[in-house]
């Protein structure tokens, strides 16, 4: 009887050993997976939110748009960075009421910047033209114009 | 002993188990503390926009004028706004040839709000001409734009008009010519107005001499809706129902942009001393103001000129009472009118029986803030001046050049009077004020009624 009284002492301390051991390790790997879950949320939360403030601080004006006669047609855009972040223009778009006219660029603008661009464009006297701007943040700045 | 050593153990896992549960909640509140800071900054930066939005929608500003000088713009611009305003850049843009490019000049100027700034687009090399349009925008550095035209008359007709007054003179008589521009556009401003007037077309014998005018010579800075007043004065002579046709227009005016206005000559030639004897209202040059006919019971009451109350406008006064009588004149020659002290006021009677002794009322010395009757007046001291100007005169003397005052007359029951003005005086020529040689002047104008009671 002492014998198995004594056996079942020691079995207990290694049963018990292994159950702490699993439970350090679970609880291990537990912490270490929901810090980096954590983390990855804060980092997408981080570039989430940079792109909200940055997209929410950009402000193009579009100073002038006008248009001449040279050797053929054309249209005179100026813009200016009047926010206080870095721009990219991606494209301006010119839209009257039969065609669309696209100038596809990729212009950097800091802060305080002004751009202006020429390009040949088979303007009507008279006819409204609308003027987009789109930066690379997506976001559109738009006037309306006439030769 | 068995209990004992199990109930040990269960204390270690939950040692253990408490220790992870912190390390999991300490991340948890980390990230959720960071996100809550993350969402802190959003919020602070929509504030930011929206203030940005909000002082773009405050800044107001206008031009109010626009102008040439040695061929450069000149703008004055206010800022009608609650906040500063900085003013960037000016772009322009020539209307009148498309073939120019626009171009932008800095200007980078602060003004704060109520204020005006003034010289912008002197300096800048953008050379302006009278006789083209310009359209210019301004900007500020919030993103603002103000945007104007500054219209030449070559560019756009105008509406104008062109009185003369009077339509039907008498020869030799001065003919004043109104000449009213308006800028009937909806936007822009006319840069300049130069009134011109084309030698006037005749029949028959009559003449016009230019004897004043324009008056003004420019007009400039003439914003939409306003309107621009010249005045000319000719000097025109003729035979009966012979014409002269006036026509004024713009300097750079657009073609065919012009207006017109003709006359009639309506009475013969006739001698001067025999204008004096017509009755009418184109006799002689001075012209009565019939409103301004006052007077002012001088015993009774404090009759100082910053005392009008006093002065009555009425048509009925006392009887044998002295008054202090007063009227505008204006005299639409080209000539002072030098006045003699017999001139007067005469009064009759108008009963229809008997009546009473005619008065005559002479001319004194106008009434002034601080004495009421200064007294006798001093012959040829008081011209009614030329070039319609207006001139007060005051009456009320018994004798020419005394200081007496006459009594209106005492009639037996309330009258009617009838009132004239009698004008005795020389055409003031040469050497200002009267002398010898100046040419006598007199007039007769049936004035003014008024009832005795």
């Amino acid at each position: 009887m002492s014998r198995i009284g004594t056996h079942r002492g020691i079995s207990e301390i290694p049963s018990i050993s292994m159950l702490m051991f699993a439970a350090a390790v679970l609880g291990t790997f537990l912490l270490i997976w929901s810090n980096q879950t954590l983390n990855f949320a804060a980092i997408d939360l981080t570039a989430t939110f940079d792109n909200s403030v940055n997209r929410l601080s950009e402000d193009v004006l579009i100073e002038q748009v006008w248009f001449g006669t040279g050797s053929t047609k054309f249209v005179n855009t100026t813009l200016s960075n009047i926010s206080s972040i870095g721009i990219t223009i991606t494209k301006i778009e010119l839209v009257n009421s039969t065609d669309t006219h696209t100038i596809t660029l990729s212009q950097d603008l800091f802060p305080d910047d002004v751009y202006s661009i020429e390009e040949n464009y088979v303007w009507t006297s008279g006819e409204a033209v609308d003027v987009t701007v789109f930066t690379a943040r997506e976001n559109q700045f738009k006037t309306q114009a006439a030769p | 002993m068995k209990r004992i050593s199990l109930k040990k153990r269960r204390g270690l896992h939950t040692i253990i188990g408490a220790v992870f549960f912190v390390l999991v909640m300490g991340s948890t509140i980390g990230y959720v503390t960071y996100s809550m800071n993350l969402v802190d900054n959003l919020a602070y930066q929509v504030d930011a926009k929206q203030d940005t939005n909000l002082n773009r929608q405050s800044e107001k500003f206008e031009i109010v004028d626009v102008n040439i000088v040695n061929n450069e713009f000149i703008l004055t611009v206010k800022n009608t706004g609650t906040i500063p305003i900085n003013v960037t850049k000016m772009w322009a843009k020539n209307m009148t040839d498309p073939l120019w490019n626009q171009t932008s000049y800095q200007i980078n100027q602060l003004i704060s709000p109520g204020e005006k700034l003034t010289n912008i687009g002197q300096g800048t090399g953008l050379v302006a001409l009278d006789s083209e349009s310009y359209s210019l925008k301004l900007l500020t550095g919030r993103g603002n734009a103000l945007e104007t035209q500054v219209v030449s008359t070559t560019n756009q007709p105008l509406e104008m008009s062109l009185f003369t007054t009077p339509s039907n003179p008498l020869t030799v008589q001065n003919v004043t010519l109104l000449y009213v521009v308006k800028n009937n556009l909806t936007e822009g401003i006319i840069q300049q107005i130069t009134p011109v007037m084309n030698p006037p077309v005749a029949t028959g014998t009559a003449t016009a001499d230019l004897k004043e005018g324009p008056t003004p010579s420019t007009a400039v800075g003439l914003n939409p809706g306003e309107t621009a007043f010249f005045k000319w004065v000719y000097e025109v002579a003729g035979l009966q129902n012979e014409q002269i046709t006036f026509e004024a227009t713009l300097a750079n005016a657009a073609p065919g942009n012009s207006v017109s206005d003709t006359v009639t000559i309506d009475i013969a030639p006739v001698a001067e001393q025999s204008i004096n004897e017509v009755i009418g209202g184109q006799v002689g040059v001075i012209a009565l103001d019939f409103d301004s006919f006052e007077f002012c019971d001088v015993g009774a009451v404090n009759c100082e000129t910053d005392q009008p109350a006093n002065w009555k406008s009425a048509w009925e006064a006392t009887k044998n009472k002295a008054y202090l009588w007063r009227m505008n004149v204006t005299n639409s020659g080209v000539e002072s009118i030098l006045l003699d002290k017999h001139t007067a006021l005469f009064m009759i009677d108008a009963a229809e029986t008997g009546g009473t002794t005619p008065k005559t009322f002479y001319i004194k010395k106008d009434s002034t803030a601080t004495n009421e009757d200064p007294g006798a007046y001093v012959n040829y001291e008081k011209s009614v001046v030329a070039g319609g100007t207006t001139t007060t005169l005051y009456f009320g003397i018994e004798t020419p050049g005394s200081t007496t005052l006459e009594k209106t007359q005492n009639t037996p029951s309330t009258e009617m009077v009838a009132i004239s003005l009698l004008i005795f005086g020389y055409r003031d020529q040469g050497t200002p004020g009267y002398q010898a040689t100046d040419p006598p002047y007199s007039q007769n104008l049936s004035y003014k009624a008024i009832r005795l009671i």
